[in-house]
Order: C-alpha cells, then structure tokens, then sequence
C-alpha cells in the first residue's frame, strides 16, 4: 500500500491532503499533531493502515498551512473516530516522535508501540481489554500437563 | 535438624546459587548450617566458596578413605563440604549415610544437586528429608521440576515448594500462577534476573550475594526463602538517621 522509496517533504506544499492522497493511495487513516517548538509550529503526521503505523513525517508548516492541515484532517472521511486529536507534546515525546520518524520510513510499526506515548486513546483502551482478557484465564492443571506431553 | 536439597532437572535455573544464599540466609538467622556440594562431576559450589584447592573432599569420605567431619571447611564463616574439581571416581551409596552422620551437628544442612535425573541427582536427593525446586520461567523448567518432584515424592521427600528464578517480566515468560497449578506446589519466592546475581559466577573470584551484598534488595530474597523455612524473622535492624546519631552521641 506504500510507496516505494522515501516520502518528499517538499510535497506537502502542495497541499496535506492532496499530498496524502498522491503519496499513499488507498489510505485509512492518518493522525496530525501540532506542536510548537523554537522554530516554530510543527506539524507530526503518523500514517496509519488498519492500526499500523506506516509512516511518520514532520513538517515545519507555517501558520496558514498548519491550520489548513487541519482543516483537511478533520474533513477527510477515511479518519476513525477518536483517531485523530490534538495533543502538546513535551519535549521527550518529540524526540521519540523524531527517532519514530526516522525508522518508520523504513519499519512500520506497530500501534503498541505507540501506546506509551498517550497517542491512540480508543485503540488504546481496546489493546488493554484485550491484555486483560488474555490474561485473566488461568489454565487448569491438567491443561498444563498435557501441554508439556504428560498424560496425567 | 533439616536436610534440604536443592534440585530442579534443568540445568542453570540456579540451584546452585539458591544453595549458596539460602544456606548463608538461614547462617545470618543464627542456625547452624552446613552446605554440602552435591554435583560431584560439576563442582560449582565448591568454586563458589573457593574452595576448588581443598586437599581432601566429599569423595573422599564416601569412598571410605577419609571422614566426612574431616572434609568440612569453613569459607564465608560457613560450613562447607566440597567437591573435587577433578574428574573421580565416587561410591554414591554411601553419601546419605554420610550426611546423617552430621545431623546433630547442624539445624540445617543444604545440598546443591546436579542437573538432570541422574544418579549423582538421586543420590542427593535420597540424602535429603525435603527438596526445593528451582526453576526459571520457561516451558522445559516446568516440565523439568514436574519431573523432579515426583521423583521426590517417590522417595518419600517432602516438596517444600519451587523457586521462581531469572524473571524478566516478559509476556511470553511462564507465569509463577501457572506453574504453581502445574506443580501443585506453593510458590516459595520469586527471584528476577539481576545482574548482582550474575556476577557471583564472573571469572574473577567473588562471593556470594549475600556474603558481597548482605542488606541489597537480591538478599531480600534469599532471606525471605531462609524465614519461610525456619518459621524465624530477620530482626528489623533499620534505623534512620536521627536514631544512629543520637545512638552515637549517648553511646547506648
Ligand atoms: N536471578 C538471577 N539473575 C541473574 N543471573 C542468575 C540468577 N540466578 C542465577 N544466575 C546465574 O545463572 C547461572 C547459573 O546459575 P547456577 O550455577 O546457580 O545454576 P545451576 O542450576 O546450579 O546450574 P547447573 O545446572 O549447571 O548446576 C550463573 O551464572 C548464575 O550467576
Ligand atoms: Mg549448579
């Protein structure tokens, strides 16, 4: 579903959504943090497929275009509910976002990894029931013994 | 008087270890204790307490060419009987009989055994009244002490419990829960894998835990092991600041 090669940050002149749209045709959902930092506002926008995360990129975008990626965000349709939020990020949760970066160009991620990071609230709270279910059935003796090959 | 051995099928789940500390655990609660080096072929615990140099040892008194009073050394301020590090040849029928001989000596003896199931592994087993099970939480352990705990209940030993050694607190670790079910035994203590622990082994001599790091949180664990066994307590010893000094001050 991605492109191949690395994703042009220039592109994102052209537009957020239609650079999306271009760069990763049959998208289901993306996810776009605002943050300032010293240069300015910056814009963090994680691409997700079904949960994972494909790609993440960071764009310094001016004002206008900021609230224009906005705009296009909440509009797009393929976006999950709850998805998609603003957040201020400090400083460490930058710098994870920029290792992120880096190595989502070429590993996609998974959504868990992400967890940590106070990112995906509703999906969040479904991996957690999930842990717990699977947690919480404690196997019966004889399950166990016969998992290990004994007979009785 | 108590006879413990410690046992497990697996190799490395840290028996060895678990003897060593649990034996200077119950020492440091004021008993007396003798640990004695079970794996003949594989002398670990000997290496342990540094005694690989000692002239004569434990084979020699089962071969009947020495007394078994004789091949206990004190190292650690604890009684030890060890092992050769050379390669000999041993009269296994004998080492029960020569660990009574020593019962009224001590309130506590401990015998590190070897790996596996075999005779070297029986022999200590058979030495013992009850038996401690170590295992690391993997799948193969489980399966191991399984084993080893119907062997010892089948000698008429008393299981006491497992140890749940080398955690890492990763999902896909066997749970002490489940191992419990499992076993049908209690659960003892829970040991993570610590890097203290890990340097008792380096090359360079170092002395067991609870001889290097007496009051670390690692002890904690093998004195928990050691009050559990004994029915005694650690006395609290924890004084803060203001007490040491004012201690210091009236020389009370
Ligand atoms: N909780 C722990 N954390 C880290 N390392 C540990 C822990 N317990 C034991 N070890 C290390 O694991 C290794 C094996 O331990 P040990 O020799 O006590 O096991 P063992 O069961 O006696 O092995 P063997 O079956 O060979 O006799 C040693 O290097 C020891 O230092
Ligand atoms: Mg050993």
């Amino acid at each position: 579903m991605l492109p191949e090669g690395k994703l042009e940050m220039e592109e994102v002149g052209i537009g957020l959504k239609k650079f999306l749209e271009k760069a990763l045709p049959g998208l289901t959902g993306y996810v776009a943090f605002s943050y300032m930092s010293r240069e300015g506002a910056k814009d963090l926008i994680l691409i997700s497929d079904k949960g994972v995360i494909k790609a993440a990129f960071l764009e310094n975008l001016g004002k206008k275009q900021r609230t224009f990626g906005e705009r296009v965000f909440k509009k797009t349709k393929d976006i999950k509910k709850g998805v998609a939020q603003k957040v201020s990020l400090s400083r460490e949760k930058v710098g994870l976002f920029l290792a992120l970066h880096e190595e989502a160009k070429t590993k996609p991620r998974k959504l868990k990894d992400l967890e940590v990071l106070g990112i995906f609230e509703e999906e969040k709270k479904e991996i957690k029931k999930e842990k717990k279910t699977e947690e919480k059935k404690p196997l019966e003796r004889r399950d166990i013994l016969r998992m290990l090959g004994f007979k009785d | 008087m108590t006879t413990i051995t410690i046992t497990s099928g697996k190799g490395g789940t840290g028996k060895t270890t678990m003897a060593a500390n649990l034996a200077l655990s119950l020492k440091k609660l004021g008993k007396r204790v003798l640990v004695v080096d079970g794996d003949l072929n594989m002398a670990n615990l000997t290496l342990l307490f540094d005694l690989q140099n000692s002239p004569i040892t434990l084979e020699d008194a089962l071969n009947g060419e020495a007394k078994i009073r004789d091949v206990i050394y004190s190292s650690y301020d604890i009684d030890v009987v060890p092992a050769t590090i050379e390669l000999r040849e041993y009269d296994l029928s004998t080492l029960r009989e020569q660990i009574s001989k020593l019962r009224e000596m001590y309130d506590f003896i401990v015998i590190d055994s070897a790996a596996g199931a075999d005779e070297t592994t029986l022999a200590a087993i058979k030495a013992s009244d009850d038996v401690i099970l170590v295992l690391e939480p993997t799948k193969a352990s489980l399966a191991d002490a399984i084993k080893m705990k119907r062997i010892s209940e089948r000698d008429g030993k008393r299981v006491l419990g497992f140890v749940m050694n080398k955690i890492r607190d990763r999902k896909y670790e066997l749970g002490e829960k489940d191992a419990s079910i499992a076993l049908d035994l209690p659960l003892l203590v829970s040991i993570p894998f610590s890097e203290n622990i890990a340097e008792t082994f380096s090359f360079r001599q170092r002395a067991p835990l609870l001889v290097r790091m007496p009051r670390s949180r690692e002890a904690s664990y093998f004195k928990k092991l050691a009050e559990k066994i004994s029915g005694e307590k650690f006395e609290e010893k924890k004084e803060n600041f203001l007490q040491r000094f004012l201690k210091r001050l009236f020389k009370f």
